[in-house]
């Protein structure tokens, strides 16, 4: 679509330049007044700081009104500026990009919903999220199989051994023999993975794993008391796996998987 | 029936099948094709990932990066155009639409709806145009183990 093709296309952030908004980071519970520093999201060093009801509080810094782009440098500074109010608070975090007009529009939200955002924070209260990706190595696990796997290792042999075109129908039994070993192999570790985390943790949710390497992408809820125990096992896990799969373990994080908000949106350029 | 059985039996069935296979289906078919990050967000995960595991350098990323900011900008676009969500942006609090004025099911090709200043749900329920009169949120938890 061309960029100029229609008014409305012009970017928000050129035609509403000096509309000052609020970007929202997480909620927390606090009744005093705070001042996080100069990390807000955006060009220049926008102040953190909060916007209170009672005693919720939105963590907020100042920025144009504009459609932040999900870019790795905007998602870390929205991510940076949680994990800072984290460390002394519970979190319930905002979605990446929320951008509220006026202060009186969050002070609005947080009356309106503050019942809820007060059960939720007191049932978040002291749990942090972990993140668990675990990739394999795939043609590593396929070497295995035709190791230890009876009937693949059969199957192969006879492929090797036997160059005639029949074997067309032998390569075509291998190919699915291994997939359907592969997916099994695969749930298996999953499964125990699981199973090992579950006594740690209170709630956990399972991802779809990004990419063809990748068997597993979680998150843990955690109560923080418990990390230490919750570490430990991730920690058990992948020396026991040292050799088949490798850990991406990360946080803590606020809950994210754990708490949707939905909020009404309307168009940057309404 | 498919499109090519009709034709292999253009004879017997007729041009009639044409009625059925309509322009709204035709608009629904490229609205979608449009209008759809799924693709482009997994992808960028997948950059993510390989960033992280040192598949690519910081130069790449930021290069390949770019392209899919690029393609997603003009989903948005496509998305406003519309009239439908999207994420980022300004949330709506305070009162702003009638009551009657949620979800009338209006067809996107009338050019004003592309206009109106839509409200939005998350982007889960892209189809909802119901601004609630006090903003205000759904929040919901999911303490599952799944």
């Amino acid at each position: 679509m061309n960029e100029t093709s229609h008014a409305q296309d012009v970017s928000p952030a050129a035609s509403a330049a000096s509309e000052e908004g609020k970007y929202v980071y997480c909620i927390i519970k606090s009744h005093d007044a705070r001042d996080f520093g100069p990390v807000g999201i955006g060009d220049g060093a926008n102040r953190v700081y909060t916007v209170h009801h009672q005693d919720l509080a939105a963590v907020v810094s100042d920025t144009p009104i504009r459609i932040y782009d999900p870019t790795r440098e905007n998602v870390l500074a929205h991510e940076l500026v949680n994990e800072t109010v984290m460390r002394e608070y519970t979190v319930i975090p905002m979605s990446f990009g929320t951008i509220f007009r006026t202060k009186d529009d969050i002070v609005e939200l947080l009356k309106s919903t503050y019942k809820a955002f007060d059960d939720v924070l007191e049932k978040m209260r002291d749990k942090i999220e972990f993140g668990l990706k675990v990739l394999w190595d795939r043609d590593r696990v396929i070497g295995r199989l035709e190791q230890t796997d009876e009937e693949i290792r059969r199957l192969k042999e006879e492929i090797t051994g036997n160059a005639q075109s029949s074997t067309y129908f032998a390569r075509m039994q291998l190919g699915r023999l291994v997939e359907g070993a592969l997916e099994s192999t695969a749930n298996g570790y999953v499964m125990d993975i699981h199973e090992s985390l579950k006594p740690v943790a209170v709630a956990s949710r399972s991802n779809k794993p990004i990419g063809d390497r990748m068997i597993m992408n979680a998150a843990y809820l955690v109560e923080r008391s418990r990390e230490q125990e919750f570490d430990e096992a991730v920690k058990a896990l992948s020396r026991k796996y040292e050799d088949m799969l490798s850990f991406k373990y990360t946080g803590p994080w606020p809950p994210y998987n754990f708490v949707n908000i939905k909020l009404r949106l309307e168009r940057a350029d309404a | 029936m498919g499109l090519l059985k009709h034709l292999l039996f253009w004879p017997v069935t007729g041009p009639l099948f044409l009625a059925d296979f309509s322009l709204g289906r035709i608009e629904g078919v490229v609205r979608e094709e449009l209008t759809d990050d799924t693709r482009i967000k997994a992808e960028l995960m997948e950059l993510q990932l390989m960033l992280e595991l040192g598949d690519i350098d910081d130069g790449e990323y930021a290069e390949l990066e770019a392209e899919l900011m690029l393609q997603l900008r003009e989903i948005r676009q496509w998305r406003e155009e519309f009239g439908m969500g999207v994420t980022g942006g300004p949330v709506r609090v305070q009162a702003s639409s009638a009551p009657g004025d949620g979800d009338p099911a209006r067809g996107a090709s009338n050019p004003d709806d592309a206009a109106a200043p839509a409200a939005e749900g998350a982007e889960e329920d892209a189809g909802s145009r119901v601004a609630d009169p006090r903003g205000g949120a759904d929040i919901s938890l999911n303490l599952d183990w799944d």
